[in-house]
């Protein structure tokens, strides 16, 4: 599925070598399969993006691969791209952005308040991992109505994302709510979402050839900086509603705090200034550039913000932080249950089995002995063999 | 109550004076280079070729696993052993900031340790480790003998899976090419 839902761009590659961000080409490298592999970047709704931010200069991966000897090249400063916002947090600057913020525009535009959010905190691979959607009139209606501008030099409208009615509970506070919305005993603490069935039904992914995707369950999703988890139970959405002032709205989506992240700003006061702006009160572009103004804003908007009371089954179950909470969606995962392997190449295990006098690859499956791979395997030891026949024969005949 | 709106109110209003974007990213970049050269040196290097009673042994693992668990926290401020071995004997040059930071914190003396970087051999390497680790684990490395040249670069030549698919697939392709020529070879034969 995910292959439909993704394409491969090309994406300039560039190496750090000693503070330095080098231009490199596969003859910089030992392996021009690997390296060509590296700058391949599978991406879904951003792709056609990624290619002109690539095209244009700015957006560039970095090999895993070491490359040769690259003393005595120019570059440009490390100190001058940011390596963390559009790289996988797992592998820090592996793609870097070149930019003179200490974090990317493209970040910013995702998450206005991203100067003021813990700079580990930012969009990573959902940028790359988001597919293309589709959404039903209402949810478009609900995003058109909402969207945040941002100033960065010129007014832009906030990076495209889904946008639906979040509220906010703390994690420790929802176990009871939780287990009586979905009638299971599920908690908070693990960072999981509880969505409306209708919401979820509202989106549907786009693949390259047109065709509808429905949302699987459970799915892997994100808020704005990295409030990431998985959709742990759906509800109907006619029993669970939040009043806000005199208004009733329905509850898309039920998330938790965020706890002790400091990506609260970036969660709740935009939720919050988005939830104003659908109710039509005046929002201004928010200044994603200066740091006091975005200060000075949090403050403003923690004034006029507004809670709502949670209705659950027509009942007023608590007071809790409402707004509107943009998400990216996450395809690449395959969430079917699977026992994991245990790996048995560390060293560690290697000490400890020695001394134990313990025969591991007798024991356990060796890693990444796949079917598939192991086909690939024998073929590689055909090869070999006919590779010698083929010598054995030439001989015989000279 | 489910929300304790008063405590979330004010850890939103004072949250921004914790961060520091720019050394949250160093600090990220520093744990992607700190990562292996650390891992390399204590299991590759010293674990790998420490051959000690289990207790020791135990102690050392137990050392190591704690000084690579620091190396590998997002925080930074917790000086690595690691990473001040692994600067001077294994030439991680982008290690420099770090180490030398590291070495200011733990009141190490740096003099002789510059030489390391022109010829690490086995005895300075150790003679590193007793100097800087703590006496408890200084006194488990003056028993550990290494001779001969040591591959600690075992880690870094590891290959992902996919790049091994890649190899296979272009000996695939090979396989085909091979058969063809040997096919072609026999209808000479079988002409001649």
């Amino acid at each position: 599925m995910s292959s439909k839902l993704y394409k491969h761009v090309r994406v300039k590659p560039v190496s750090i070598n000693d503070d330095y961000v080098v231009p490199v080409s596969h003859s910089d490298y030992t392996n021009s399969q690997s390296f060509y592999q590296s700058t391949r970047v599978y991406a879904g709704l951003f792709a056609n993006f990624v290619q002109l931010l690539s095209n244009k200069g700015r957006l560039f991966v970095v090999p895993k691969e070491e490359p040769k000897d690259l003393s005595g090249r120019e570059g440009i400063p490390v100190s001058k791209f940011d390596g963390v916002s559009l790289s996988s947090i797992n592998r820090p600057y592996s793609r870097l952005f070149l930019t003179s913020y200490p974090k990317s525009e493209i970040e910013m535009l995702a998450n206005p308040f991203a100067l003021v959010t813990d700079g580990s905190r930012c969009l990573h691979t959902f940028f790359y991992q988001m597919p293309m959607f589709k959404l039903n009139k209402q949810l478009v209606e609900l995003r058109n109505r909402s969207k945040l501008e941002v100033l960065i030099h010129r007014r832009f409208v906030e990076l495209p994302g889904v946008h639906g009615i979040t509220v906010f509970v703390d994690k420790d506070k929802a176990d009871a709510l939780i287990e009586q919305i979905s009638n299971l005993p599920l908690s908070l603490k693990g960072d999981g979402f509880l969505v409306s069935r209708q919401w979820i039904d509202g989106i549907k992914f786009l693949t390259y050839y047109g065709e509808e995707v429905p949302v699987p369950d459970p799915v892997k999703m994100a808020g704005a900086a990295r409030s990431k988890g998985i959709t742990i139970a759906r509800f109907e959405q006619n029993r669970v509603l939040v009043k806000v002032n005199d208004t009733v709205l329905p509850v898309h989506v039920i998330m938790n705090t965020q706890g002790k992240r400091l990506n609260k700003a970036a969660n709740i006061v935009m939720s919050a200034l988005r939830l104003q702006k659908y109710l039509g009160m005046d929002v201004e572009p928010i200044d994603a550039t200066d740091v006091e103004k975005l200060k000075s804003r949090i403050h403003e908007t923690l004034q006029r913000m507004q809670t709502g009371v949670l209705i659950v089954d027509g009942q007023e179950v608590g007071e809790v932080f409402v707004g509107i909470n943009k998400f990216y969606f996450d395809m690449t995962h395959n969430t079917l249950p699977r026992v994991s392997r245990l790996n048995i190449d560390y060293v560690q295990v290697e000490v400890l089995a020695n001394a134990l006098d313990l025969d591991l690859l007798d024991m356990f499956p060796r890693r990444d002995r796949t079917e598939q791979l192991q086909k690939l395997f024998n073929f590689a030891s055909q090869v070999n063999y006919l590779s010698k026949l083929k010598l054995v024969e030439r001989e015989a005949r000279l | 109550m489910l929300v304790d709106i008063s405590n979330i109110t004010a850890q939103i209003s004072s949250e921004y004076e914790k961060i520091n974007i720019e050394d949250t990213a160093k600090n990220l970049r520093g744990l992607k280079q700190m990562m292996g050269p650390v891992t390399v040196l204590w299991y590759d290097y010293v674990i790998y070729n420490a051959k000690l009673p289990a207790e020791k042994m135990r102690k050392l693992i137990e050392f190591a696993e704690a000084d690579i668990r620091r190396t590998v926290k997002k925080d930074k401020s917790q000086p690595s052993y690691g990473s001040i071995v692994a600067f001077f004997a294994l030439k991680c040059t982008e290690l420099k900031d770090f180490a030398l930071e590291y070495c200011k914190l733990l009141n190490i003396d740096i003099t002789g340790f510059k030489e390391l970087i022109n010829l690490p051999t086995n005895d300075a390497i150790l003679g590193m480790l007793e100097k800087i680790l703590p006496p408890e684990i200084a006194e488990i490395i003056t028993e550990i003998k290494i001779q001969g040249r040591i591959n600690y670069f075992k880690r870094f030549a590891r290959r992902s899976r996919d790049l091994i698919a890649q190899r296979l697939d272009s000996a695939m392709l090979m396989f085909q090419r091979i058969l063809e020529e040997r096919r072609r070879d026999s209808d000479e034969l079988e002409a001649v």
